[in-house]
């Protein structure tokens, strides 16, 4: 008994290694680096220009397939390129009736982008808090580190010890804003490369949102009232000198806010269908146009909108991602499912499984009439061989290896 | 008759088992003095920002210890058993020759089990005199499979050498070293994974029997 559970031990040890390794080194092999186009939406001819093709003749398409060189592209684009277009003299005057000033332009041109691995992250929770109002022009990182669990504590990094009076102080004062302990989800730019400060966004333990940030040495913190039945997946603060939003929430259900300078005031981006373990999410900004787009692996959904984020236009392209390939067709066939511990979409390693269908079914099916010849030749009668042909029907190639390369047991050795 | 048994495998792998404990405080030690060092020229808030912030890897060079260990003294547990078939005369013994082996094999992994807590200990206490609990929850965590493979290459070194053919050896081999490689190839493992891991690696003690079984028929 004790022998035969060990060569089933060794037969789910085989199916575990092949179904993670197979597939891998066979899309090693047959996978394509397949890019996703970029859309740009162009303030000159207020149309799209999508960028798939790398030649400088033609280097975009509008959607009336009307081809563009790198040198339209960049006059279509001027806002995009406009150090390339002051270099060679040729940036407008004036755009849809307004200036076109160099550090106005630099001011609005924004871009912001989020993986799906970004949402899925793992961190270590601590931050630094920043003096965001310390009259010098650069930040500089503080001798501590923050928790909020019990109370918000500061950890002192040359002693790691908790800097009692900092610590009583912050803890007090969010106390009387009505924080509720521990915090749920910390939420800043712990960097000390960005224009200016802005803190931290922290939900307490009641969804309530608050705004925490230290000026001149003193704890700021406000209850931003933001909804509390939001069901915050993720966000990101992000100091511009633009000054418009702080960052942006995504919800669980795939809703995407802005947090507005205005009094913390939330814009919801005109986004369905957004899925965020899979589809990149990318805002790209400028002096007249939002262009934003939700990316999979063989989509692209964009719209461009207006200033106050009202939708001008809409664009969408599919394309074959690998999985509908030749290659991928193939897979399906072979392979029942694959397994792979670490996923590009998540920062987290845990079983991501990938069943291939229907299409698989064909393989399971030969793969078990090739064990039951094995069998019949190594003279297993079904009585005793049953669990080799459940395991090939259910794990395909994988199992049907296995059982190809354990012998079975004989009971009259045993 | 247990007691005996375990002394004779002690008697085998106690120089091995002593010179990996070495090994395992030099390195420790390494990391302990890397650390002071970091800190010293990165300063505090340096070098905590380089690893609560960036991720920065300080401890990695234990990653390969536990691994070793476990093929170290699985060899020279077991590949005296094979010359000259010496693991014949434990076999005949007047016992139950599968309780035999996992005896055999349940000292090393005691011993195993016992140096790689050791580890996770000082770990936690070099750790802890630079770093608050979070960090230490986090270095803890991610050499967690590092320790746990070292359990699993032990057991399946063992399997490899009792296997008397060296062509099912070659067959054994590659799956063993993909079986390793994952435990090596994760980080941040969820919960379910990692759990499932453990289980995994303990449960690979039971290849030894499949290597005895042909052992003892001398299947070929």
């Amino acid at each position: 008994m004790l022998v035969k559970s060990s060569r089933l031990f060794y037969l789910l040890l085989i199916v575990f290694v092949t179904s993670i390794f197979i597939p891998k080194y066979y899309w090693m092999k047959f996978e394509k680096n397949i890019k996703a186009p970029a859309v740009f939406f162009s303030p000159v001819i207020d149309q799209f220009l999508v960028r798939k093709q790398t030649s400088l003749e033609k280097f975009c398409v509008d959607p009336k397939g009307k081809e563009y060189s790198r040198e339209e592209f960049e006059t279509l684009m001027p806002l995009l390129n406009y150090r390339q277009l002051v270099l060679e003299d040729k940036l407008p005057d004036s755009l849809h009736g307004e200036l076109l000033i160099i550090d106005k332009i630099r001011i609005n041109n924004i871009t912001l982008k989020i993986y799906p691995a970004d949402i899925d992250l793992s961190q270590i929770q601590l931050f630094p808090m920043f003096e965001s109002r310390s009259g010098r022009v650069r930040l500089e990182m503080p001798d501590d580190y923050f928790r909020i669990a019990k109370r918000m504590e500061f950890i002192d990094c040359a002693s790691n010890t908790v800097v009692e009076k900092k610590s009583l102080c912050f803890t007090t004062y969010l106390n009387a804003k009505h924080f509720s302990f521990p915090a749920k989800m910390i939420a800043g730019n712990p960097t000390t490369k960005k224009a200016f400060d802005e803190g931290y966004f922290v939900l307490d333990s009641k969804n309530n949102l608050f705004h925490i940030k230290m000026i001149k040495g003193k704890p700021f913190c406000v209850n931003t009232n933001i909804p509390n039945n939001l069901d915050i997946a993720f966000m990101r603060v992000m100091e511009m000198p633009l000054k418009e939003y702080y960052g942006v929430i995504i919800t669980k259900p795939g809703d995407v806010y802005l947090i507005s300078y205005d009094n913390y005031k939330l814009i919801k981006l005109p986004l369905t269908e957004y899925d965020i373990e899979k589809d990149i999410f990318a805002l790209v900004g400028d002096q007249f146009f939002r262009t934003i787009s939700l990316i999979s692996s063989n989509q692209i959904r964009t719209i461009a909108t207006d200033r106050n984020y009202k939708i001008v236009d809409r664009y969408e392209e599919m394309w074959k991602d690998n999985a509908q390939s030749s290659a991928g067709v193939v897979a399906s066939y072979i392979f029942p499912f694959t397994l792979k511990l670490n996923d590009e979409n998540s920062s987290f390693s845990n079983f991501h499984f990938n069943f291939a269908g229907a299409s698989s079914f064909i393989g399971m099916i030969i793969f078990t009439i090739l064990t039951y010849v094995l069998l019949l030749k190594r003279k297993i009668s079904l009585k005793k061989g049953w669990f080799d042909l459940v395991l090939v029907l259910i794990t395909g190639i994988y199992g049907f290896i296995a059982v190809l390369l354990v012998k079975n047991v004989d009971k009259n050795l045993e | 008759m247990y007691s005996a048994l375990l002394y004779k495998e002690w008697l085998k792998i106690r120089w091995a088992f002593f010179s990996m404990v070495f090994l395992t405080m030099l390195t420790l030690m390494y990391i302990a003095l890397n650390m002071s060092s970091y800190n010293e020229f990165m300063t505090a808030k340096g070098f905590w920002g380089n690893v609560i912030l960036l991720g920065f890897p300080f401890f990695t060079d234990i990653k390969y210890i536990p691994l070793l260990i476990g093929v170290v003294i699985a060899i020279v547990q077991f590949s005296p058993e094979m010359n000259l078939s010496r693991l014949k005369l434990t076999l005949h013994l007047p016992a139950d020759e599968n309780k035999l082996l996992l005896q055999m094999i349940s000292l090393g992994f005691m011993l195993l089990t016992i140096l790689f807590f050791l580890i996770a200990i000082i770990l936690w206490a070099i750790v802890g005199i630079y770093f608050p609990a979070e960090v230490v929850a986090f270095v803890l965590s991610a050499s967690f499979p590092w320790l746990v493979v070292g359990v699993a290459s032990y057991f399946l070194t063992a399997a490899i050498i009792l296997e008397p053919v060296w062509a099912r050896r070659l067959i054994l081999i590659p799956f063993a070293l993909g079986f390793l490689d994952i435990y090596l190839s994760i980080a941040n493992t969820h919960l379910q994974l990692i759990t499932f891991l453990v289980f995994a690696a303990i449960v690979s003690s039971l290849l030894i029997l499949f290597s005895g079984y042909h052992f003892k028929r001398g299947i070929k």
